[in-house]
């Protein structure tokens, strides 16, 4: 029994589920509370004890299928489990975990995509065009912005001491008396403010399919970090897609994304995308703590005076835009085309998107705005 | 004091005493959490009785219920301890009028156990009559994450330490429950302390059985109709679908207004208790009822003959 529930932590192990010794014990703990009279209730105890994500349940299923089911000896080498014939990514992703690759991954990988690629070509890719990457490349990208807004901590809505009078803090106060009765003062406190909104429109034309894709996958890392995050995707009209980014799996996420979709990598009207944005969703979504995040290579196909009332419009109506153009990739560029011209003359002077190393700093500048506002 | 439930199937039976529909799976976990004497993490959409777990425990093992309900800005002071400041200020005031100016004598005085709040953590460890309390700790997803690792410290020793008293520690480990919506991912570090279940919706049997347990004495038929609908509502792309705490209140308002069978009219008049968005609202009122409604009929027979 136990060597079966060690054969099932490694399997998970090797397809990238964090399982540590504690878990394995545990395991070994509750599937003797159990029992093994019944295979589920004995398979609902381990993985209440190994898992620690819902996501992971599929791939649980499968080991504990695997694991359990075949005698132990083989049970290692047997783990060819038959291809599914469906479509899904999170089945595709799991075909690919439990085969068993010849390749040697460190004991404790919690990314299977960051670690089938070695650390070295992380450096490197942090500076790839998304143009030029390729699809494992891409996917390791997911990985590296993930970690990127995973370390963004946002102000609480937190008492914080304060000079000057606003709340009375009679905590402070009464420590501050029995420390010393004679020379007490009273203390003040006043609240932290609460965090910023995002709002993040994407460009999705043909010219920018690759940078989309890139800018989608940080969009689904910040909202599983925080749930204010609004997502607007636009080529020839505007689709709100805020409800997407709650699918859990972030190629699920995508591929929705692209279903929902209408005009996806077809001509590029801004000036229109952003109108209705400022129409129907502004009331809702935009403010004086929302910073706009607006990704465009600024090549616009509609009238570009429209262009301009709607971004000054915009641009009133929030906190900032941010204005991400992936053509800043060329040293020599310049905000030249029609659109491009009028944006630079609106918002604040765009920023480059074009690699995964400008989207990290993207990441960090946001925090650090938000910190800046405490 | 009630005794623990001795295996999955009197876990089973216990939860269904108290009027709770639990899937085997939450049986188990359940059961397992009580005998490990481990926190268990309950995740899933809201609505889908997480918390009720939690609830019924309490009252089938007849032990006390601790609720802290998380937010925000949840902080040592709201969630384990305070002190009555201004009993505190008051006795400084009397030490000061009867001429005391020994500062040990006057830290004695402040920080006397009287003038302690026992906020839910400090009450879960203290001995209670009934047996080791439920301690719920609920929507967890909406604390910040200071006070997730605060937590992890209680949850690993269920022992505090309240610099001016000494330190607090529970005879019995209490029995803890967390939920969250997932609207964050919770720390890894806590998880791990944690056995995890997710619950998810109930299967159209299930919240038949849930309404029947819940609402004794509906009419069957409209109840078959309910359940269907709901069903088949969760599939549609709403920013929130509706749960299993949606489908009993919708229940309830349909039986209120003497409802018997499911009607465009009336499933629109009462859609809000259902839905809870206005784009939902609108997505739901248009062309979806109809359609639903006209699957409903079509596999109604089945599900006579299901329920």
């Amino acid at each position: 029994m136990t060597d079966r529930i060690v054969a099932l932590s490694g399997v998970l192990r090797r397809a990238g589920v964090a399982v540590g010794t504690g878990e394995t014990l545990l395991a070994a703990t509750a599937a003797e509370a159990v029992g093994v009279a019944r295979s589920g209730d004995l398979a609902e105890a381990l993985a209440a004890a190994l898992l620690r994500r819902n996501e992971d349940r599929a791939l649980f299923d499968a080991a504990f299928a695997a694991v359990f089911m075949n005698p132990p000896s083989d049970a290692d080498a047997s783990l060819a489990i038959p291809a599914p014939p469906a479509i899904r990514p999170t089945q595709r992703r799991l075909a690919t975990a439990l085969s068993r690759e010849p390749t040697a991954r460190p004991s404790d990988a919690t990314s299977p995509v960051l670690t089938a690629i070695a650390a070295s070509d992380v450096e490197i890719l942090r500076h790839r065009d998304f143009e030029q990457m390729s699809v494992p490349e891409a996917r390791a990208v997911q990985d590296l912005i993930r970690q990127a807004v995973r370390w963004w901590h946002r102000p609480m809505r937190r008492w914080r001491a304060s000079a000057r009078p606003r709340v009375f803090d009679a905590r402070r106060t009464i420590r501050e008396c029995a420390r010393s009765p004679d020379s007490a003062s009273l203390a003040w406190r006043v609240r932290r403010e609460s965090p910023l909104r995002l709002v993040l429109v994407c460009d999705v034309s043909g010219s920018m399919s690759a940078y989309a894709r890139a800018f989608l996958q940080l969009a689904h890392a910040l909202a599983g970090r925080d749930r204010s995050v609004e997502l607007f995707a636009f080529a020839t009209r505007l689709t709100r897609l805020t409800r997407l980014l709650r699918t859990v799996d972030v190629d699920e996420c995508l591929a929705r994304i692209g279903t929902t979709v209408p005009d996806w990598d077809s001509g590029t009207r801004i000036g229109a995308a952003l109108t209705r944005l400022n129409r129907e969703f502004g009331a809702r979504v935009l403010g004086s703590r929302t910073i706009v995040l607006l990704l465009t290579d600024g090549l616009e196909r509609g009238d570009p005076e429209e262009l301009r009332r709607a971004a000054e419009r915009l641009h009133r109506s929030c906190r900032t835009v941010l204005w991400l153009n992936p053509l800043l990739r060329y040293a020599a560029y310049e905000p030249v085309a029609r659109g491009a011209a009028v944006l630079a003359q609106v918002v604040p002077p765009a920023r480059p998107a074009h690699d995964p190393a400008s989207l990290v700093a993207l990441v960090r500048d946001l925090a650090d705005l938000e910190a800046g506002r405490r | 004091m009630t005794p623990l439930p001795e295996s999955v199937d009197a876990t089973l039976e216990r939860l269904r005493e108290g009027r709770y529909v639990a899937t085997r799976e939450l049986a188990v976990s359940v059961f397992l959490a009580l005998k490990l004497q481990r926190p268990l993490l309950l995740e899933g959409q809201s609505g889908v009785g997480k918390t009720e777990v939690a609830r019924t425990l309490a009252q089938v093992l007849g032990r006390d219920l601790i609720r802290l309900q998380c937010y925000e800005g949840l902080d040592a002071a709201g969630a384990l301890y305070e002190w009555n400041y201004l009993r505190q200020l008051l006795e400084i005031r009397i030490a000061e009028a009867s001429g005391e100016r020994s500062r040990e004598a006057l830290s004695a005085t402040v920080f006397d156990p009287r003038f302690l709040i026992h906020r839910p953590l400090l009450q879960a460890l203290q001995p209670h009559a009934a047996g080791a309390p439920v301690l719920l700790i609920d929507e967890l997803d909406r604390a910040d994450e200071p006070f997730e690792a605060f937590l992890l410290e209680i949850l690993s020793d269920f022992q505090v330490t309240i610099p001016e008293l000494g330190t607090v520690r529970a005879v019995e480990p209490p029995i803890v429950i967390l939920t969250s919506n997932r609207t964050r991912e919770l720390h890894d570090a806590l998880k791990r302390r944690c056995l995890y279940h997710w619950i998810g919706y109930p299967d159209a049997a299930t919240e038949l059985s849930i309404l029947q347990a819940r609402l004794p004495g509906i009419e069957m038929r409209l109840a078959n109709q309910v359940v269907a609908f709901v069903q088949r509502l969760r599939a549609e792309e709403l920013y929130k679908a509706p749960g299993v705490a949606e489908s009993l209140d919708w229940m309830r308002a349909l039986t209120a207004l003497g409802v018997r069978e499911l009607t465009a009219p009336s499933t629109e008049l009462t859609l809000g208790a259902l839905l809870k968005h206005q784009e939902d609202l609108e997505r739901g009122r248009g062309a979806c009822i109809e359609r639903i409604l006209a699957e409903i009929v079509e596999t109604r027979p089945a599900h006579a003959a299901g329920g």
